[in-house]
C-alpha cells in the first residue's frame, strides 16, 4: 500500500500547475472556456494525453486530475471529456488522430447519452465504415470539441467523427444551474459516414462500461476539487469577515463547519483514489466503488457547497464568487453521469448479489 | 498511489477472521447480555498472537507493520465479535503495552511487553479523570517525587479494562505549575499497595468490556516505574491516542461490513408484501450507503496505517478526519441497519442493535467528535 504520487507524477504537475497559473492571467478564471484548449495544450507538453491514450485507468494521472478540478470544476470536466475521448480513440490503435491527441492538439467529446424517441443507429457498409444517424442530447464540450466518439445502436459500436462535418450539427449550448465553463449541447447526426478505420465495433460493450465508469470517477475527481476550492474560498472569507468584533473565523461554529468540510473533502480524496487504483487493477469491486466513490463525493460537495454559503451569508448567496460557484457547480456534478439515487441502488443490487 | 493487500495480509486477515467466527462470536451474546468480559475470548486472542502481533518477536510478538495490525482489527469486527472484546483489546495492546514498548526502559520492555503480547497480563491506560477528559493539562493526580519513588494520588475516570487490568500506565502530573509540561507517566502493577479499582460503569454498549474508576490514595511506585523522563507524560498519551484514532477505529469497520453481510442476507430472507425486502428500492439504498460509508471510513483507516508504518510518529490531521468520520458519519448508516431488520433490528436476539449501540462510542471515546473537529480547525 502507499498513498504517495511517483516521482514522475509530482513533477508533471508541477509543470501543470505553473502552466495553469500562466494562463489564467488571461483566460477567464471564472468560466475557464476560453483557455481550455491552452490547458488541452498544456497537457500534451507535460506528457499527460500520452498516458492517457490507453485502455487501462492510469491512477497516478489522478494527481494532474486533483490539481485540474482544484483549479476549476468546468475546466476539469472538459479536460475530462476529452480524456474519455483518448481512452475510447485508444482501441482504435496506433494513428493521426491518436498522435493529436498526445500532443494535446484535440478537444475531444463523447456522445452516449440519448434521448428515446431519436437513438442513434448505424448503418454498417460492407468495408466496415458506418453511418450514422439519430440524437445526443448533451455532449459536454460538444460546441468546442474537435472530434467526438459517438455510441450507436444501444453501445454496440463507437464511430469517430470529426467536427464540421457537414452531416454533424451541434445545438444551441445547454443553459444549466451551474458548470458556466462546460459547453455543452445536443449533437444531432444525419447520414454521417464514419471509415471503417474509426470505427470500434469489437469489445464496444465493454468500451461503454469503461466510459461509465471513468465518467463517473471523474465526477466525483470534480467534486473533490470543487470542495478543495469552497473550503480554501470559505476560509480566507471567514479570516477577513468581522463579526461581533472578531473574525468569522474565531466562532467555534464556523471553525467546525470547515473542519466538516475538510474532513468530507478528504475521505473524498481518499476514496476517489482507492476506485480509481480498483479500475487500474481490474479489482471485483471495482464498479462497485466507482459508485461509492461517485455518491460520496458529489454528495459531500452539495454539503460541502452549503456550509459555505452558511457561512459566506449574503457573500455566498451573491452571484460571481468562488462559493456560490460551488453551491451551483455541487448539483452538476451530483446529476450528471450516473445519477446518484440509480448508482445506489446498484450498489445495493451489486451487495444483494454477492450476498444471494 | 497503491491500495494492494499482500497476499500474506490478506491470509492473516482470513485467519483471525475464521477464528473469531468459530471461537468468539457464538460466545458474544450470552458475554454482552451479561456485561462480563470473556476471559476465554481473550484468551484465544492472545494464544494466537493477535494481542501483540506488532511487537518484535522477541518480545512476543510478530513483528507485524501497522497495516497488517489494521487488518486484523477489520477480521475481527466483520466476524461479528462484540466492540466490547475489540474495546479491550485495544485499550491493552495500543494504549498500554505498546506505550510501554515505544517509551520504556529495556528491562521495564522485558518485565511487562512478553506478558502483555501473550495475554497473560491485561494492561489498560488511565489518563481521563472526573474533571479531565480531553483538556489533559487539567489533570489532577499528583505524583510527588520522594525518596522512595513517586507517590501518586489521584482518581481516574472512565478506565477500559480498569477492573481487570493486571499492569497499568498512569498520568499524573510531577510538575503541576507546567501544564502539559509538567505531566509524566507511571507503570503501576495491580496490587500496589494505594491502588485501588472503583466502582464499574454501566454502559449503553461495548459492555463486555469492563470501564472503571481507578483510585490512588497515597499509593507509592519506584523511581524506575516512571516511563521515559518526567514532564514527557502529554506526547506519549498524543502518540498514544492516535492508536485510538486508527488502530482502534479498524474492528469497527470490520462490524459495519458484518452489518453489511447480516442486512443483505436479511433482505433475501424477508418477505414482504409477497417479495423479498431486498427487492425494494428504499432496502437498496439503506444497503448502498452503509457499503459507500464503510468502504470510505476504511481508506481513512488505511491511510493512518500507511503513516504509521512510515515511522511518522505522529499524523494528528489524519487520525483526527478518520475519528471524526467514523465516528459521527457511522450514526446513519448503523441506524438503517436497525430499522431494515424492523421488529427484531430493536430485539437482544439478533445482534444488530448491539451492534447500533457499540458504535455509539465511536463519536466518544479517545476524543469527542468536537474535540477532533477542534483538533482539524486548528490544524487547517
Amino acid at each position: 500500500m502507499n498513498f504517495e504520487w511517483t516521482d514522475d507524477v509530482l513533477e508533471m504537475r508541477r509543470g501543470v500547475i505553473s502552466g495553469l497559473k500562466r494562463i489564467t492571467q488571461t483566460a477567464d478564471a471564472d468560466t475557464f472556456l476560453p483557455g481550455t484548449r491552452e490547458v488541452h495544450a498544456l497537457l500534451g507538453e507535460v506528457g499527460y494525453w500520452s498516458r492517457a491514450c490507453s485502455t487501462k485507468v492510469d491512477p497516478e494521472l489522478l494527481a494532474i486530475d486533483l490539481a485540474l478540478a482544484g483549479a476549476s470544476t468546468s475546466l476539469y470536466l472538459s479536460i475530462a471529456s476529452t480524456k474519455t475521448f483518448a481512452m475510447l480513440a485508444s482501441r482504435l490503435g496506433e494513428n493521426d488522430l491518436l498522435g493529436a491527441i498526445k500532443r494535446g492538439e484535440i478537444v475531444g467529446a463523447v456522445g452516449f447519452s440519448e434521448v428515446e424517441d431519436s437513438p442513434c443507429e448505424a448503418l454498417r457498409a460492407a468495408d466496415g465504415g458506418l453511418t450514422v444517424s439519430g440524437t445526443k442530447s448533451r455532449v459536454s464540450n460538444s460546441p468546442v470539441a474537435d472530434w467526438l466518439a459517438v455510441f450507436a445502436d444501444r453501445g454496440k459500436i463507437i464511430g469517430f467523427v470529426e467536427m464540421g462535418n457537414g452531416s454533424v450539427r451541434v445545438g444551441e449550448p445547454v443553459s444549466t444551474i451551474g458548470l458556466d465553463g462546460l459547453a455543452v449541447a445536443a449533437v444531432y447526426f444525419e447520414d454521417t459516414p464514419c471509415p471503417s478505420n474509426l470505427v470500434v465495433a469489437e469489445g464496444a460493450a465493454q468500451a461503454a462500461m469503461e466510459y461509465r465508469n471513468v465518467r463517473d470517477l471523474s465526477l466525483a475527481v470534480a467534486a473533490v476539487g470543487l470542495m478543495e476550492r469552497a473550503i480554501a474560498s470559505t476560509k480566507h472569507f471567514a479570516e477577513q469577515k468581522k463579526q461581533d468584533g472578531k473574525s468569522l473565523i474565531a466562532h467555534q461554529l464556523v471553525r467546525f463547519a470547515l473542519a466538516e468540510m475538510l474532513t468530507m473533502q478528504q475521505a473524498g480524496e481518499l476514496i476517489v483514489c482507492r476506485a480509481a487504483w480498483a479500475l487500474s487493477v481490474g479489482d471485483a469491486e471495482a464498479q462497485t466503488l466507482v459508485r461509492c466513490a461517485k455518491v460520496f463525493c458529489t454528495e459531500s460537495a452539495e454539503q460541502v457547497g452549503i456550509k459555505a454559503v452558511e457561512i459566506a451569508g449574503a457573500h455566498g448567496y451573491t452571484r460571481g464568487n468562488e462559493i456560490e460557484r460551488a453551491y451551483r457547480d455541487a448539483v452538476g456534478t451530483a446529476v450528471l453521469g450516473t445519477a446518484n439515487g440509480v448508482a445506489r441502488i446498484k450498489i445495493g443490487d451489486d451487495l444483494l448479489a454477492r450476498y444471494a | 498511489m497503491d491500495f494492494t493487500i499482500s497476499e500474506d495480509q490478506r491470509m492473516l486477515a482470513d485467519q483471525v477472521y475464521r477464528l473469531a467466527k468459530r471461537e468468539i462470536t457464538p460466545r458474544v451474546s450470552e458475554h454482552e447480555m451479561k456485561a462480563e468480559f470473556d476471559r476465554q475470548a481473550w484468551k484465544t486472542l492472545g494464544d494466537n498472537g493477535v494481542l501483540g502481533m506488532h511487537f518484535p518477536e522477541e518480545l512476543g510478538g510478530s513483528g507485524a507493520d501497522v497495516l497488517s495490525t489494521v487488518l486484523v482489527g477489520e477480521a475481527i469486527g466483520r466476524a461479528g465479535v462484540d466492540g466490547g472484546l475489540s474495546l479491550s483489546y485495544g485499550a491493552h495492546t495500543f494504549l498500554c503495552a505498546d506505550t510501554i514498548f515505544v517509551h520504556g526502559t529495556e528491562e521495564q520492555k522485558q518485565r511487562y511487553v512478553p506478558k502483555l503480547a501473550s495475554g497473560e497480563w491485561i494492561g489498560c491506560m488511565a489518563l481521563t479523570e472526573p474533571g479531565a477528559g480531553s483538556d489533559a493539562a487539567s489533570l489532577s493526580t499528583r505524583a510527588l517525587r520522594t525518596d522512595d519513588g513517586y507517590l501518586l494520588n489521584g482518581t481516574k475516570m472512565f478506565i477500559t479494562n480498569g477492573s481487570i487490568a493486571d499492569v497499568a500506565v498512569i498520568y499524573a502530573k510531577t510538575d503541576p505549575s507546567l501544564g502539559h509540561g509538567g505531566i509524566s507517566a507511571f507503570i503501576v502493577d495491580r496490587g500496589t499497595p494505594g491502588f485501588s479499582v472503583g466502582k464499574n460503569l454501566h454502559k449503553m454498549g461495548v459492555r463486555t468490556s469492563p470501564t472503571s474508576e481507578l483510585i490512588f490514595e497515597d499509593c507509592l511506585v519506584p523511581h524506575d516505574a516512571l516511563l521515559g523522563v518526567e514532564g514527557a507524560g502529554f506526547i506519549m498519551a498524543m502518540q498514544t491516542v492516535e492508536w485510538d484514532r486508527s488502530a482502534l477505529l479498524a474492528p469497527f469497520v470490520g462490524s459495519l461490513e458484518y452489518l453489511i453481510e447480516r442486512c443483505s442476507t436479511y433482505a433475501h430472507e424477508r418477505q414482504q408484501f409477497g417479495r423479498p425486502i431486498g427487492s425494494f428500492q428504499a432496502i437498496k439504498d439503506k444497503l448502498a450507503k452503509m457499503k459507500i460509508f464503510m468502504e470510505t471510513a476504511r481508506t481513512l483507516v488505511y491511510r493512518i496505517a500507511w503513516c504509521k508504518d512510515q515511522g511518522r510518529p505522529l499524523n494528528h490531521l489524519e487520525a483526527a478526519i478518520a475519528k471524526l468520520f467514523i465516528g459521527d458519519w457511522s450514526l446513519g448508516p448503523v441506524n438503517d441497519a436497525v430499522t431494515l431488520f424492523g421488529g427484531y433490528g430493536y430485539c437482544h436476539e439478533y445482534d444488530i442493535e448491539r451492534v447500533f449501540r457499540d458504535s455509539r462510542l465511536a463519536a466518544i471515546g479517545g476524543g469527542t467528535s468536537d474535540i477532533q473537529k477542534v483538533l482539524i480547525s486548528k490544524m487547517m
